[in-house]
């Protein structure tokens, strides 16, 4: 599978957050203005391009089957290391962004600790594992799930700021509007399952 | 009334306390509708919505979720006196982890085809935030036996959701009910049922009755 | 305040009996796992037989009913199994060993776990296809191929059987798929009728070319071996046509073989 086939349908067809619901939590509570869901979305990109591929790495050389001795088999493991390694990479990848780049610390800062249990993210590590991908288009998925997550947040923040003196009804005010907002724009994104990957290559 | 306050306050003092009084039944039934998980606290929406285009996936998801917030509020109650501040998320994850694990292993043992069409929904209940958000919101602070029933009562809360939803879906996108054909033959299922995009809208129609009939939910902002 | 070393402590000891209690489960579960695996694959199996009792014990009437042979590339017979599994322990063992010799991490220890998901790890020439001979009591017979080919959004698969009756035709199908959308895609496996439109169909022209089964939109000229797409579904029913197309291909050498050998030795094998 190529790498930039990958990319596109992560990001554009199996979006995260519009084919499976994979980060709803942070993506209604931080969708009320675009600049935090422009924050959150630059997170989570970032977050998924480490995991995933770190992920990878130990689900290939230390949980499978026989990978490190002959008939051991540690995939009853794989859940618990997979979201440890979430854990201590959103720790580590704060720690790194506050030292090394303090104003990027500032804007993302806050939602870096709330990532760690967004469903996205180990979402991205098991769609890896069932999906079977390489290194390099684990790499590659990575990227394009957390750009589809970016473009999804950032889209329905615009949206909501625009709600905000739009005549609904005040029991769907809110959240309920949200969710069918949410639909809709699946509905649109699945237009875009007619895009033929192949024809990037 | 003093009576009882005075019982109450006794049966706290007895670890643990097995009791089932009226604040008990109500740890168990406010979920299900002023404080429903996925309508009103609008946690989890995250893992489940996309298994519920079939009644039977969604019902054993109900029952893996019910028994992940049960037992990880039982447990990390437990634990809540001797885990040190500064790891508490990464204890919680791990007790939360542990026990979706023992879910997958059990479902692949003994409801392989529930199994197969949960995929990977499963492992994602790990991060389904209701399990961690009623961990730090209640177990961390009460006693076993009451952070238990708060657990079953947010697992079966958010379970009737799911179920609701799933039995809406199949109903109208399959013309069936758990794979029985119950709509007549001149019934054109609806596709649009099926598509993922559907639970959200449903989601957003039940919130909708749910606070027309219950307007002190009413979002103002 | 604790220190350091104490926490640490801490969650070695929480995940240690984690880690144990999980190992346990695991290991006194996971049999019936790979056996429920097993089960589902034989069921997918049978389930293109027409007027096969789906509520019978399927692992035994796949064990006396199913035997199973191996193909190479190019569709030579590499392993014939002739006995039942139980009866043939070495022959199968020596065959199956001479495949995991192929490296790649795939290890097979029973016949039925040939997969075609596990061969597509080695290139074209050095993968093996197998075959389920399914024997009917009324001496109908069924060759039960595999075929694997690419969906919309990720594999889709699924398990051919052929009858011979004057002609080669397709007697059921059955068809998985990883990822298809639901309600379009995913109709492939769902959907009854678009999978009962395969039965009777024809896998040679009049002119004996090989044609496969072709799933096309609109435009069915020849309905002897064509069938109707699933709308709202092209790119997924154009993945079933090709996995047909090559899927059925790859065992065109063995079918030819057996229709020229003897036409009579079909229905008796």
């Amino acid at each position: 599978m190529d790498a930039l086939n990958v990319f596109i349908k992560a990001a554009f067809i199996d979006n995260m957050i519009l084919a499976y619901f994979l980060g709803m939590c942070s993506y209604l509570a931080v969708s009320k203005t675009v600049k935090t869901a422009f924050g959150l979305g630059l997170a989570v990109i970032f977050v998924l391009g480490i995991t995933v591929p770190i992920n990878w790495l130990l689900n290939t050389y230390i949980l499978q089957d026989g990978a490190i001795v002959e008939g051991v088999n540690l995939v009853f493991l794989r859940l618990i290391l997979f979201i440890a390694v979430i854990a201590s990479m959103v720790q580590l990848v704060e720690m790194i962004i506050e030292k090394v780049s303090p104003s990027l610390y500032n804007s993302l800062g806050i939602f870096l600790p709330l990532i760690t249990v967004n469903c996205s993210i180990l979402g991205g590590s098991l769609f890896m594992v069932s999906r079977e991908y390489e290194f390099g288009t684990s790499v590659s998925f990575g990227l394009g799930a957390g750009l589809g997550f970016f473009l999804a947040i950032v889209a329905i923040a615009a949206i909501r700021e625009k709600l905000k003196t739009a005549a609904i009804p005040p029991a769907l005010r809110g959240l309920g509007m949200a969710f069918i907002l949410t639909g809709l724009m699946g509905l649109a994104f699945m237009s875009l399952m007619g895009i033929d990957p192949a024809a990037f290559n | 009334m003093a009576q009882d306050t005075q019982q109450l306050a006794e049966a706290e003092k007895k670890e643990p306390a097995f009791g089932f009084g009226k604040e008990e039944r109500q740890l168990l039934t406010d979920p299900l509708n002023d404080n429903n998980p996925i309508t009103v606290q609008v946690l989890g929406i995250c893992s489940a919505l996309a298994v519920t285009s079939q009644v039977y996936p969604s019902l054993i998801m109900a029952v893996a979720l019910i028994f992940v917030t049960s037992f990880s509020n039982l447990i990390i109650s437990m634990l809540r006196n001797s885990i040190p501040g500064s790891i508490r998320m990464i204890v919680q994850l791990l007790v939360i982890a542990g026990l979706v694990q023992v879910v997958e292993i059990v479902l692949g043992a003994f409801a392989y085809s529930a199994y197969e069409s949960l995929a990977v929904f499963i492992g994602l209940i790990i991060t389904n935030c209701i399990v961690m958000g009623r961990l730090e919101a209640f177990a961390m602070a009460n006693k076993p036996w009451r952070s238990f029933l708060d657990g079953l009562g947010n697992g079966i809360g958010y379970g009737v959701v799911l179920v609701a939803m799933a039995i809406v879906r199949e109903l109208f996108g399959k013309g069936s009910f758990m794979g029985w054909k119950v709509m007549p033959d001149a019934y054109i299922a609806n596709n649009l049922m099926v598509l993922p995009a559907a639970s959200l809208f449903i989601i957003g129609i039940f919130i909708w009755i749910q606070r027309s009939l219950n307007p002190k939910l009413v979002d103002v902002s | 305040m604790q220190s350091n070393t104490q926490i640490y402590l801490y969650v070695l000891k929480l995940t240690g009996v984690i880690a144990i209690v999980l190992s346990l489960l695991f290991n006194s579960l996971n049999p019936m796992f790979l056996k429920n695996k097993e089960t589902a694959k034989k069921k997918a199996i049978l389930s293109c037989i027409p007027g096969q009792d789906m509520s019978a014990d399927v692992q035994s009437v796949f064990d006396q009913k199913v035997k199973i042979s191996i193909l190479d590339a190019n569709g030579n017979i590499l392993f014939d199994q002739e006995k039942p599994a139980a009866e043939s322990e070495t022959e199968i063992k020596t065959a199956l060993d001479k495949l995991n010799e192929r490296g790649q991490g795939v290890k097979y220890s029973k016949l039925v776990d040939i997969d075609l998901a596990s061969e597509e790890k080695f290139a074209a020439e050095n993968r093996v296809y197998p075959i389920y001979q399914y024997e009917g009591d009324e001496g109908k017979n069924y060759f039960v191929l595999a075929v694997r080919g690419n969906g919309l959004w990720d594999k889709i698969w699924g398990y051919v059987a052929l009858e011979y009756a004057d002609k080669w035709q397709v007697a059921g199908v059955n068809f998985d798929h990883k990822g298809e959308t639901p309600g379009l895609g995913a109709e492939i496996k769902d959907n009854a009728d678009f999978k009962a439109q395969f039965e009777n169909k024809q896998i040679f022209n009049e002119e004996g070319k090989y044609v496969s089964v072709q799933v096309l939109k609109k435009n069915i000229k020849h309905p002897e071996y064509q069938v109707k797409a699933i709308s709202g579904a092209t790119v997924t029913c154009d993945g079933v046509s090709e996995m047909m197309q090559r899927g059925i291909g790859n065992y065109l050498p063995y079918i030819k073989g057996l229709q020229s050998a003897d036409n009579k030795a079909i229905g008796q094998r």
